[in-house]
């Protein structure tokens, strides 16, 4: 059990070190899924400790669900921005700059 | 060590492994595809813990979908030498914090002591299918509207001006 | 309690109330609802004196508030003094309005001046009729301030503005002086109300008799600021700035009047020190000396009247400060008709030709001839010719101070009656009655419309018949007081008569027919002439040595201290809190990664709190 938590604890953290750290818009997408995923690890690993394995397992089917609407609309919006500045860069979206 | 554990360890290895290469690889493609190795990795997990369905669902969704979603957006966005370069500025204070996180996840999970025993037989896949439709008929509904709202907001993302 | 006293200063409440809100809508309407409001209150106030004339009084009081110990009460008292001064405010306060038709009928805020008109009214009324000195002091507030607005009424004019505040400022000195004499009353009795306080005159205000000499002599100062005698009488001159019709209601019959009220309300009080009676007489008689001086010599006809009032006033309290209190309600009386009726021809003549400098309405009265002839009612009247009002009310006063021995002030009060007559009779004959200038081909002045001229008529009527309420021959006006009526006293008699008419006649050889005989023969001693004319230097006295230390004092607090300090620091708080915001502003880069790194950060750092916290 604990080493499943180990798991999805040590992928969290390399997503959010991801999403942090990366330049493109489409690499923080992709730590941002790696994020999820260990998400999704975390309930499943507890969902065996708990008295409705069921219910944990639903979970993360519609988490998985979630997630594939959020890559959607995610494409989408860098689609946009790639029609509008001609670049996936973020750090070229500074326009809410102070 | 049992064949169980080694599979685990092999599958966390690749799932590490990978991820670590999809944050930080400077080519975009290695990117993605270090990703959907990922993925594969996960689904193997998902399965050593027992959610067989699960982990074909993540197969299907994720790699089939996600990934290759993914993928069209980065050959839809290509241009030329743009993608190579990729790297970021102060990696220390995210590398402090990655830590940080992970540090904290880890030490709570090792001071974790189950209430129940774990179950180490897999779920049947009609105890999903009762509770999807029974239970957790709600949130079923549910994600079926939301995979309407976001197809259609993905649509209206990038719809071009009439008359462009 | 009975309403109808009540309503008598309830109803130009009321009117100015309605005026506040609806005058601008009412235009010329607007003067109707005063009219009305004041006229009803006149009807009542007539009906009211009637209840006095038994020496039944009316005393009823409604509890108001309560101060811890302190209790405050509303309440109505009418005697013959309270009723007869609501009938006189409320008779020249009707005639001013309708007179203001006319007069005040080209002015854009009509309604605004009529508002004040009834506030005044109203203030004016319930000071006289409360039975309380906390009630009195707030109406005496009131009234201070409706003098203000008035004063003030010419917006567009800075003499106007800076008169009223003179006025509001100089009259604010002598309230003080009257509110420390009513917290002395209430610490040394133990209430407000009249009735308490005079009871107690006779035992613990009056025992020892300094207590009673420092509460009469503060009164009086609030009286010496309200009713412009020396040394706060420089407000009344400078507030001739106002309409004519105001100074006409309130600089002459009664807001001025109120110190003469005062005084003799709490007579009572004041009697039992005769160091106070003393010094309101001396007092009075100085300023009514010394106003009539300056009148001689002034060239504004306004002017004129408004030191004329000063005088009349000081000729009041010395009537109360030798005991004749009710010689001085009866020239109070008097003098507020007939000073009221001087005050509205002025304003019809000013109406009529636009001036009021005697020389440049010389032979106004030649074409104006209703206006001349109530003029000359109100002047004879003033002169104290008989058998107009004026003789018999001065008279009283004069023989009192005969049959008291008070020989010295009789003199002076004989020599002032001369000026008085000298001085009215220049304005009669040099300036109204004179022949016309020749020439110009000036267009001659018309007479005023009748909504003026009636209330004139009716004021010289009263110039003429009240002064036989309070005559020898029928004491009517003495027997509200349940006084006797008075005597015939043949050495006063004749000496004022005489003074009187000479005073006339001088002013006839001085200044009829075009003449110019006596400001020659003044002017031959330039020095003091200049001097009186200056109204002998008081007010500049007064800015060198008062209020320019003031001003500069407060100049220097301004620039050192406020401007320094207090503005130092509150802009030092907007320049510290500009440059936070100029540091903070840095975190805005407007970059994602930057936000995204943040709000990692912030949940990391938690979750390792709580991590930590439940680990323990």
């Amino acid at each position: 059990m604990t080493r499943f938590l180990v798991l999805s604890g040590l992928l969290l953290a390399i997503g959010a070190y991801g999403v942090m750290t990366r330049r493109n818009a489409i690499c923080t997408l992709l730590g941002l899924e790696i994020m999820l995923n260990a998400g999704n690890l975390n309930l499943i690993a507890f969902s065996r400790v708990s008295p409705s394995p069921a219910v944990g397992q639903t979970f993360v089917l519609f988490s998985i669900g979630i997630a594939a609407c959020e890559a959607a609309v995610g494409l989408a919006l860098i689609l946009a921005m790639w029609r509008r500045y001609r670049t996936v860069d973020i750090d070229k979206l500074v326009s809410l700059k102070e | 060590m049992g064949a169980g554990d080694i599979l685990f360890f092999l599958a966390a290895a690749v799932s590490i492994a990978a991820a670590v290469v999809a944050v930080t690889d400077e080519r975009l493609l290695h990117s993605v595809l270090a990703f959907g190795v990922f993925l594969f990795a996960i689904a193997c997990a998902f399965l050593i813990m027992g959610a067989e369905f699960v982990a074909v669902a993540q197969i299907f969704v994720y790699v089939g979908g996600v990934a290759v979603l993914i993928l069209f957006g980065v050959m839809l966005t290509a241009s030329r030498g743009a993608q190579r370069t990729v790297e970021t500025e102060h990696p220390m204070w995210a590398m402090v914090c990655a830590l940080v996180l992970a540090g904290t996840l880890i030490a709570v999970a090792a001071a974790y002591r189950p209430a129940t025993a774990v179950q180490s037989r897999a779920v049947d896949v009609s105890l999903l299918g009762n509770a999807l439709l029974g239970p957790q008929l709600v949130g079923f509904e549910l994600i079926g509207l939301i995979l309407l709202a976001s197809v259609i907001a993905a649509l209206a993302v990038v719809r071009r001006e009439p008359g462009r | 309690m009975n309403p109808i006293p009540i309503a008598i200063p309830l109803l130009p409440l009321a009117a100015f109330a309605i005026l506040v809100v609806f005058g601008s809508r009412l235009g010329r309407a607007a003067a109707y609802v005063a009219i009305g409001a004041i006229g009803a209150s006149a009807a009542l106030s007539v009906y009211v004196l009637s209840w006095t004339f038994g020496g039944v009084a009316l005393d009823q009081s409604l509890q108001w508030f309560e101060i811890g110990s302190v209790a405050a009460d509303f309440g109505i008292r009418i005697d013959a003094l309270s009723g007869l001064m609501l009938l006189v405010v409320t008779a020249v306060s009707l005639l001013v309005h309708v007179y203001s038709i006319g007069y005040m009928g080209g002015e854009a805020r009509y309604s605004v001046y009529f508002a004040y008109l009834s506030l005044f009214s109203a203030a004016m009324l319930m000071l006289v009729a409360v039975d309380n000195f906390l009630l009195l002091y707030i109406c005496w507030e009131l009234v201070g301030l409706c003098s203000f607005l008035l004063i003030g009424y010419y917006v567009d004019r800075p003499a106007a503005g800076d008169a009223a505040k003179k006025a509001f400022i100089t009259t604010r000195i002598g309230d003080l002086g009257l509110l420390v004499a009513i917290l002395a009353i209430y610490a040394s009795v133990g209430s407000f109300r009249y009735s308490e306080v005079f009871a107690a005159a006779q035992g613990k205000l009056g025992a020892p008799a300094a207590m009673a000499t420092v509460v009469g002599l503060l009164l009086f100062a609030g009286a010496i600021g309200k009713s412009a005698q020396i040394p706060l009488h420089v407000w009344l001159p400078d507030a001739m700035e106002g309409p004519t019709t105001a100074s006409a209601l309130i600089h002459a019959a009664t807001m001025v009047a109120a110190g003469v009220y005062l005084v003799a309300r709490a007579f009572p009080i004041i009697s039992r020190s005769p160091a106070a009676l003393e010094t309101i007489a001396v007092v009075g008689l100085a300023s009514s000396f010394f106003a009539a001086t300056v009148a001689l010599t002034q060239t504004d006809a306004k002017r004129i009247l408004a030191y004329s009032t000063i005088s009349q006033l000081g000729l009041m309290f010395v009537g109360v400060g030798t005991g004749a209190w009710v010689a001085g309600i009866f020239h109070l009386t008097t003098h507020a008709f007939f000073k009221a009726l001087l005050f509205l021809a002025i304003g019809s003549i000013i109406h009529g030709t636009g001036e009021q400098h005697v020389e440049r309405i010389r032979g106004a009265g030649r074409s104006m001839r209703i206006t001349a002839a109530t003029f000359a009612f109100g002047a004879l009247a003033l002169a104290a010719i008989p058998p107009f009002s004026g003789f018999f009310s001065k008279e009283e006063i004069l023989s009192n101070l005969y049959s008291t021995g008070r020989y010295w002030m009789f003199a002076a009060a004989l020599l002032i009656s001369f000026l008085t007559a000298l001085y009215i009779w220049r304005l009669g004959f040099g300036a109204i009655f004179a022949p016309e200038p020749e020439g110009d081909g000036a267009k001659a002045p018309h007479e005023s419309p009748i909504t003026m001229t009636v209330p004139l008529v009716i004021l010289a009527a009263a110039a003429l018949g009240v002064g036989f309420l309070g005559s020898p021959f029928s004491g009517v006006f003495q027997k509200f007081f349940d006084e006797p009526p008075p005597h015939v006293i043949p050495v006063p008699l004749t000496l004022s008569f005489v003074t009187a008419v000479a005073g006339v006649a001088v002013a006839w050889w001085g200044y009829g027919a075009g003449r110019r005989r006596l400001d020659d023969v003044l002017k031959r001693a330039p020095a003091l002439y200049d001097l009186v004319q200056d109204r002998y230097r008081i007010d500049e006295i007064y800015v060198n040595f008062l209020v320019a230390p003031l001003v500069a004092c407060a100049r220097w607090t301004y620039e050192r201290f406020d401007k320094n300090t207090i503005d130092g620091a509150v802009n030092g708080v907007g320049v510290a809190a500009d440059a936070l915001g100029g540091v903070l502003r840095r975190v805005q880069t407007g970059r994602v990664r930057d936000y995204t790194a943040w709000m990692l950060a912030g949940a990391v750092g938690m979750a390792a709190i709580v991590a930590v916290v439940v680990l323990r």
